[in-house]
């Protein structure tokens, strides 16, 4: 099974097929969060949640699963972090054209400079606010990744709503 | 030993090397000089003698004259005399230094003279033949007494130099005896003292290194509370913000009017707390180490604040007045804007309930002979005022509102984190200025940052 590549991730958004997205996550509340946002959002998606790094890797690695349209891969997580699986699914073949997004309560510069160094596609703070978060998540998942991902640099990486 | 003889010390040895080289160079002079005085009295002393022994081969040339009448034997004679004349001559320069000699000299002169002249006499006579043996005989005792008395003369003055001699040569071996020994006792003295010196400095360079060590750590330590705060404090405010936003979205209407104000409570609550983790942030963050000064322009600096704080000064039918432009200065872009963020949101903040917010920006050039505050001393200041018509304070305070959590309103009254002119302080010393504030109550109050040129 090969990953899946922007094409097909705007392709079943604007064919109105649901959208698969995976949150690798260690905090409860945020993985509850993340699946009442899509929820309640008028969006056809299939929200899967992994508990920390290792998980998320024994996930991808399993040919048995299907791959995210994106996943959503949190930074500060115990015996894995998000950078970790960040460097091992870029340094994979089979991984390595996956849609990334950051998402971090972090805001600090150095977190930002090396994600964006290792290839993430963006990053988003966690907001404080659940409306806030329904509208962050709608606008990640309707961006033109392949067109987002050929103009990326340092200043429109970071997520502003 | 603390750094405060270190001072000393240093100064102490200069000035121990300084005399040890005035001595040197004074004891190399004075024996110089006793060196050319003795010289000098040798040369008198050989010149006299060579003076005698020309007088006595002039008496015994004429002597043998007048015993043979040959005048081969006045020759030697004749040639003395130039030469006696010559010596003189020389004897004159030498004792030119010493009036005492050279008064001897005349007297030696005069002396000479006579005898010669008198030898001289005598040879005319004797020449003559006609006169009596005794009037030759006269002339000729005379003459001799006269060369007695010279040669008495010449032995005075031959004492004399030998006194002289004498003397330098004591003075000479008291003043080179004294300059080893002195020479060594001083530089021993200030070698010590530059050991000590040595010493010194290698252990305010350890203890240097050591504070080095510390404050690395420390900055360290401060690193990571920057983390803590940054992440770990935020991160379980951000979940209770966000259950807070879930409760008002579909709770809400379940609750009674009592928990209605609570929720609204402990919302305000929660926002109070992250504006000060961010104002917190933001304080341990502004140090000048991170970036180098760059020519900013004030005015377009003032111009985004502007635009930032628009939405604000709206709210209250507010205006900016720019009074004078602003000038272009060396700073840090992103901490200047800061500053004029803080202080003119200040004025807004703390606007009079029933007037409308009016801040005057202006510009001016600080000459520094004008300079009232002693902090501003001997050089141009860039004096930036920014003046408004709000609730001002009392002037009692103005130094005490720049402190960190220093507040003199009610919470309740004012938001505001305690922080915000804490960071301007800290923001305008980074750039080697200071910021003072002026208020009375009601009326308003007044900023001025100072800035190097």
């Amino acid at each position: 099974m090969s990953g899946i590549n922007h094409h097909e991730l705007r392709a079943d958004f604007m064919q109105n097929e649901s959208i698969f997205v995976l949150l690798a996550d260690d905090d409860e509340d945020d993985r509850l969060f993340f699946s009442d946002a899509f929820e309640e959002l008028k969006m056809k998606t299939v929200v899967k949640t992994v508990n920390d790094g290792e998980e998320l890797m024994k996930y991808l690695s399993s040919s048995e699963n299907r791959l995210p349209h994106v996943l959503f891969l949190d930074i500060n997580m115990p015996r894995k972090n998000g950078l970790e699986c960040l460097k091992e699914i870029r340094s994979n073949q089979e991984l390595r054209d996956l849609s990334i997004a950051m998402y971090s309560t972090s805001s600090s510069e150095k977190d930002i400079e090396e994600t964006f160094i290792q290839g993430a596609n963006i990053y988003i703070n966690k907001p404080s606010d659940f409306g806030e978060l329904k509208r962050v998540l709608t606008e990640v998942l309707s961006i033109n990744w392949q067109y987002h991902t050929s103009g990326l640099n340092r200043d429109n990486f970071l997520l502003r709503i | 030993m603390t750094s405060k003889f270190f001072t000393p010390i240093f100064i102490l040895a200069i000035c121990v090397l300084l005399i040890i080289s005035t001595f040197a160079y004074r004891s190399t002079i004075a024996l110089d000089r006793t060196q050319e005085q003795i010289t000098r009295s040798y040369q008198i002393k050989s010149e006299l003698n060579h003076l005698y022994a020309k007088l006595k081969e002039a008496e015994s040339s004429q002597w043998q004259y007048m015993l043979t009448d040959e005048n081969d034997f006045l020759k030697p004679y004749e040639e003395g005399r130039g030469k006696i004349d010559k010596i003189i001559k020389r004897l004159e320069l030498y004792a030119q230094s010493s009036p005492e000699q050279a008064e001897r000299l005349s007297d030696l002169k005069w002396s000479i003279n006579a005898a010669l002249y008198s030898l001289e006499d005598g040879l005319a006579i004797d020449q003559e033949k006609k006169v009596s043996k005794e009037l030759l005989t006269k002339k000729i005792s005379d003459s001799s007494v006269l060369l007695g008395s010279v040669k008495e003369l010449i032995g005075e003055m031959v004492k004399d130099e030998d006194y002289h001699i004498r003397e330098y040569r004591l003075q000479n071996i008291k003043e080179s005896s004294f300059t080893p020994f002195g020479s060594l006792l001083l530089i021993l003295f200030a070698l010590l003292a530059l050991v000590l010196f040595y010493y010194q400095v290698n252990e305010d360079f350890v203890q240097l290194q050591r504070i080095n060590t510390e404050l690395e750590s420390t900055n360290e330590e401060l690193n990571s509370f920057n983390h803590i705060t940054s992440h770990d404090l935020q991160e379980p405010l951000r979940k209770i913000e966000t259950f807070i936003s879930r409760l008002d979205e579909k709770e809400k209407q379940k609750l009674s009017d009592n928990g209605k104000v609570y929720l609204e409570k402990i919302n305000s609550s929660a926002r109070n707390m992250r504006r000060l983790i961010k104002d917190l942030l933001l304080f341990s963050q502004t140090n000048s180490t991170e970036r180098e000064l760059e020519i900013v322009e004030l005015q377009s600096i003032l111009n985004d604040v502007q635009t930032e704080l628009e939405e604000e000064l709206q709210s209250k039918n507010g205006e900016i007045i720019i009074k004078s432009e602003l000038p272009e200065v060396k700073a840090i872009p992103f901490q200047l804007k800061q500053l004029l963020l803080n202080l003119i949101g200040n004025s807004i903040k703390y606007a009079k309930s029933d007037v409308a917010p009016v801040i005057e920006v202006s510009h001016s050039i600080i000459d520094p002979d004008k300079h009232l505050q002693k902090f501003l001393k001997g050089k141009h200041y860039h004096k930036i005022s920014i003046a408004d018509n709000g609730i001002g304070f009392d002037q009692q305070y103005a130094h005490k509102i720049f402190e960190l959590f220093e507040r003199l309103h009610q919470k309740n009254d004012y938001s505001g984190s305690g922080i915000g002119l804490a960071i301007c302080k800290k923001i305008v010393e980074n750039h080697e200025g200071s910021i003072t504030a002026e208020g009375k109550p009601g009326v308003g109050s007044t900023f001025h940052i100072y800035l190097p040129l």
